[in-house]
C-alpha cells in the first residue's frame, strides 16, 4: 500500500513524458510524479492511498475522496490531473507483458482526451469511473463492478450517449443487471441478444419521446419495458 | 399557424414561441413566454421543464407550470458552457404522470463563452471556444444536435475568426461539410434523426437534382460526397474569396 500526501497534475513536461513512459518509449522509473519539474500540486487535496481495488468503484471511490465531490467537476478537463492519476494508479490498471510493456489497450482509455470530447472521454479508466461514481452514487453500480482495468460492455453501452446520466435510466439500467447480492452483473448483462443494455440503448430513445423518465418510479419505469426485458426483471 | 402532431401525441413547441437565455449574473436561466397560443393548449398543471445536457452532465430545471410559469431557475452545476437543450411540457396528473406531452427539438444554450446572437444554434452548424490544444479546430458530430465546430479558446475571437475568415472557409468548411455528410449519408435511418434531416435537405438544395444517397453503396455515397463539396465550393466561391484575400483577384 502507497499512501501520497496529495493529488498531483502534470505540465506540459510532464504530460510528454508521461505519453512516452507509459507507451514504452522510455522506462517509466524516470518520471518523477512527484518532481516538481513534472507535476504541480492540486491545492485542496488530502492522500491518496493506493492499495488492491476490488473494482472499479472501490478505485474511484479512493480517488473522489482525495480529491473531493466539490472539485471533481472544476477539474474534469485537467489532462494533467487525470493523467498523473493514471501513472501513478498504473500497476493497478495496466498488466505487464512478459517484455515488461503494459497492457494499455486503446489510447483514450490511458490518455485522457478533452473532457468536452465525450465519445472518447468515457474510455478513461480513471476520470470516468470517478465521474460515474460522483454523478450517479450507488446508480452506478453496474458500471463499475468490474476490475479496474476493464472497460466493460456495459459502460460503453450505458455511457455512450451524451444525456444517458440521468439517476433515472441509470437506476433502471441498475435494477435490470446488476445483482447485489453477488456485487457482480447479472448473467448475458454483457451480451447483445434482447433485453441485453445494447438493446436497452435504444429503447432509451424512444421511452424519452413519450416519457420523462425521471418523473417514474422504477417500478413505472419497469412496467414500460418490452417482454425481451423479462429475464432481468 | 401550422401545427405538427406527433404520432405520440406530443405537440412540437416551437422555439421561437420562447425566450430562454443566461441572466446577466449568470447564475440562473431565465424563461419567458413569447407566444401564449403555443402553451395554452395544454393542461394548466403540466410542468415547464428544461432539460440540459454536456459533457455527460445532465440537469433538468423546472419552469413551474403551464398556469403558473417561473422567470428564471438556477442549475445545480456552475460547469454548463454550452449545454444541449430540450424544453418539455409534462403531464403531472396521476393519470398521465410523466407524459411528455410537447417538446421543442434540441438546440444549444450559450451559458458562458459563446455569443448572444439571438439565433445562435438555430443553424445547422454551431461554432463553439474550447481548449482543443494543440489542435486550432476540432469537429464534433453529436447523436442529438447538430455538430459543433470547437476553435481552441487560445485563438483570438476565435468562434468569429472561424466564422469570418476566408483562409478557415477555404480550407476546413469543405473538409467539414463531407465529414458531416459522410456520417449523415452512411447511416439508412438518418432521415429520422431530425439535425441530420436538415443536413439532407439543406445538400439537397445544393444538389436538386442528385438528391443525397442515404444508406447506399460505398462508391455511390463517395462520388456523390465529391459532386457535393464541387457545388459547395462552387456556391460560396471560395476559390475567389481567398484568392481576393491573398491579394489576387477574382478568375
Amino acid at each position: 500500500m502507497t499512501v501520497l500526501t496529495g493529488l498531483r497534475s502534470f505540465n506540459d513536461t510532464g504530460l510528454h513524458h508521461f505519453e512516452q513512459r507509459l507507451a514504452g518509449k522510455d522506462a517509466e522509473e524516470r518520471l518523477d510524479a512527484l518532481d516538481d519539474a513534472f507535476s504541480d500540486p492540486v491545492s485542496g487535496t488530502g492522500p491518496l492511498t493506493i492499495r488492491e481495488f476490488d473494482n472499479a468503484r472501490d478505485l474511484a471511490e479512493a480517488v473522489l475522496q482525495s480529491l473531493g465531490l466539490e472539485q471533481l467537476f472544476p477539474h474534469l478537463d485537467d489532462i494533467g490531473l487525470w493523467a498523473w492519476l493514471t501513472f501513478v494508479l498504473r500497476e493497478k490498471l495496466f498488466k505487464k507483458n512478459p517484455d515488461g510493456s503494459r497492457q494499455l489497450g486503446e489510447f483514450h482509455r490511458w490518455y485522457p482526451s478533452a473532457a468536452n470530447d465525450w465519445q472518447k472521454g468515457q474510455r478513461h479508466l480513471v476520470r470516468m469511473p470517478v465521474f460515474l461514481l460522483a454523478a450517479l452514487g450507488e446508480n452506478a453500480d453496474h458500471l463499475l463492478c468490474s476490475a479496474p482495468n476493464v472497460l466493460p460492455e456495459i459502460r460503453e453501452q450505458m455511457t455512450g450517449q451524451n444525456d444517458m446520466m440521468t439517476p433515472a435510466f441509470q437506476g433502471l439500467a441498475r435494477a435490470l443487471y446488476f445483482d447485489p447480492d453477488t456485487g457482480r452483473l447479472k448473467r448475458g448483462a454483457g451480451g447483445k441478444e434482447g433485453g441485453s443494455p445494447r438493446r436497452l440503448r435504444t429503447l432509451r430513445r424512444q421511452l424519452e419521446v413519450t416519457w420523462q423518465i425521471d418523473d417514474l418510479s422504477l417500478d413505472q419505469i419497469l412496467a414500460k419495458l418490452p417482454k425481451e426485458f423479462d429475464r432481468y426483471r | 399557424m401550422r401545427r405538427n402532431i406527433k404520432l405520440t401525441g406530443r405537440k412540437d413547441i416551437p422555439r421561437k414561441s420562447f425566450d430562454m437565455a443566461p441572466a446577466a449574473s449568470g447564475e440562473t436561466i431565465d424563461f419567458k413566454i413569447s407566444d401564449e397560443g403555443t402553451f395554452k393548449g395544454h393542461p394548466t398543471n403540466a410542468r415547464i421543464m428544461l432539460r440540459m445536457t454536456e459533457n455527460k452532465m445532465t440537469e433538468q430545471l423546472a419552469f413551474g407550470t403551464v398556469g403558473l410559469p417561473k422567470a428564471s431557475s438556477k442549475p445545480k452545476h456552475s460547469e454548463f458552457r454550452s449545454p444541449s437543450c430540450q424544453l418539455r411540457i409534462v403531464a403531472s396528473d396521476d393519470e398521465n404522470l410523466g407524459m411528455v406531452l410537447g417538446s421543442t427539438a434540441a438546440w444549444t444554450l450559450k451559458v458562458k463563452g459563446g455569443d448572444d446572437e439571438p439565433d445562435a444554434g438555430q443553424g445547422i452548424l454551431d461554432f463553439q471556444t474550447a481548449n482543443i490544444a494543440p489542435r486550432i479546430w476540432k469537429l464534433d458530430i453529436r447523436d442529438d444536435e447538430h455538430p459543433i465546430i470547437y476553435v481552441d479558446e487560445s485563438i483570438p475571437d476565435a468562434t468569429e475568426w472561424a466564422r469570418t475568415d476566408p483562409h478557415f472557409h477555404a480550407a476546413i468548411l469543405p473538409v467539414i461539410v463531407e465529414r458531416v455528410m459522410g456520417h449523415v449519408i452512411a447511416d439508412r435511418d438518418s432521415e429520422a434523426i431530425e439535425w441530420a434531416d436538415e443536413w439532407i435537405q439543406w445538400s439537397n438544395s445544393l444538389l436538386p437534382d442528385n438528391k443525397a444517397p442515404v444508406g447506399r453503396a460505398v462508391e455511390e455515397r463517395e462520388a456523390w460526397l465529391d459532386d457535393l463539396i464541387d457545388a459547395f465550393c462552387r456556391k460560396f466561391a471560395f476559390l475567389d474569396t481567398l484568392r481576393v484575400a491573398n491579394g489576387g483577384g477574382t478568375r
